[in-house]
């Protein structure tokens, strides 16, 4: 009965069927595209180009008109090829579940203790240190590649944690409510321009996680033992504990 | 040489002007922040690809 049912001439059912695989397909495309700003800008380029060509022939310009239309032609073989890792990573996450948190439990008063604690003692002995607190976005696809952990927070165990030359160090601590989820997490780095010449890529990664998850992360400089803060991709300075503490407690409310 | 110096900046600022805007920085940004929107801009295609395929004549 249902599979009879037709729309201006067209069977219902093909019609669904055909409109929920054209759907899934354009989500993955979309997933892939608007999720990194590197291949966005390349596909901006492409349709740029693609415009240019259109109107190159439609004018009757020649030369341009078939310079053009070839470029157009090898410019998605030549996206693939410069954009190999990139397509790769983003293939990888595309059907990762977007877990949005809505019941978070972050972290209580002694953890933002710990945090602020251990990362003014690390300032004191200008040792790097990168600390990512989760709130509504999970950071799963990062941990998964990490160190798991799931141990209480300490400022003892933050502090070991960041022992330069050790198999930790490198890499982010990912907190989660009140425990420590992960060590040696990566994240992808910002494109941002940094002027400040003495942030180095462990500003860029946090800077990079703030921009696409609504995290915190406090980046404390090997160089010059600066404690800052990144949040919703600006990166902030923090000069004493008390003002680190202020912006835990909004952060983690 | 000035004069094709000052031809040139005149053609390509505003392409530099457009690149140093980060737009595709701030969509991308913005459709990671709200990925629900990725869903309906493929539904508004798929709408579009739908209609031109079966119904446009």
């Amino acid at each position: 009965m249902i599979l009879a049912l037709q729309v201006f001439g067209q069977d219902l059912w093909r019609l669904f069927l055909d409109f929920y695989l054209i759907w899934l397909l354009v989500i993955f495309i979309y997933k892939i595209v608007f999720r990194n700003s590197k291949i966005f800008n390349f596909v901006m380029i492409f349709m740029v180009l693609g415009v240019v060509s259109l109107l190159t022939q439609k004018l009757g310009l020649k030369v341009s008109g078939s310079i053009f239309s070839y470029i157009v032609e090898w410019f998605p073989v030549l996206l693939i090829v410069i954009m190999a890792p990139d397509f790769r990573r983003m293939i990888e996450f595309t059907w990762k579940k977007d877990n949005k948190n809505e019941n978070i439990i972050m972290g209580d008063q002694s953890t933002r203790e710990a945090i602020v604690n251990a990362a003014f003692y690390l300032s004191s002995q200008n040792t790097g240190a990168l600390m990512t607190i989760e709130k509504h976005n999970t950071l799963d696809q990062f941990a998964d590649r990490a160190i798991m952990m799931h141990s209480s927070i300490s400022k003892e165990l933050l502090i070991n944690i960041f022992v330069p030359n050790t198999p930790l160090h490198d890499g982010a601590v990912i907190i989660r409510g009140d425990e420590i989820l992960c060590a040696g997490a990566y994240f992808i780095l910002s494109e941002k321009e940094v002027e400040d010449k003495t942030m180095g890529s462990r500003h860029r990664a946090a800077l990079g996680i703030s921009e696409v998850t609504d995290s915190l992360t406090i980046i404390v400089s090997e160089e010059t033992g600066d404690v800052s803060i990144a949040v919703e991709g600006i990166l902030l300075k923090m000069n004493d504990k008390e003002k680190l503490r202020e912006y835990l407690g909004m952060f983690m409310r | 040489m000035e004069f094709i110096k000052r031809v040139l900046h005149f053609l390509i600022e505003p392409f530099k002007k457009f690149g140093s805007l980060g737009i595709s920085e701030k969509i991308t940004r913005y459709l990671t922040k709200h990925k629900f929107l990725i869903y309906i801009l493929a539904f508004i295609t798929t709408s579009i690809l739908i209609y031109f395929v079966y119904f446009y004549n």
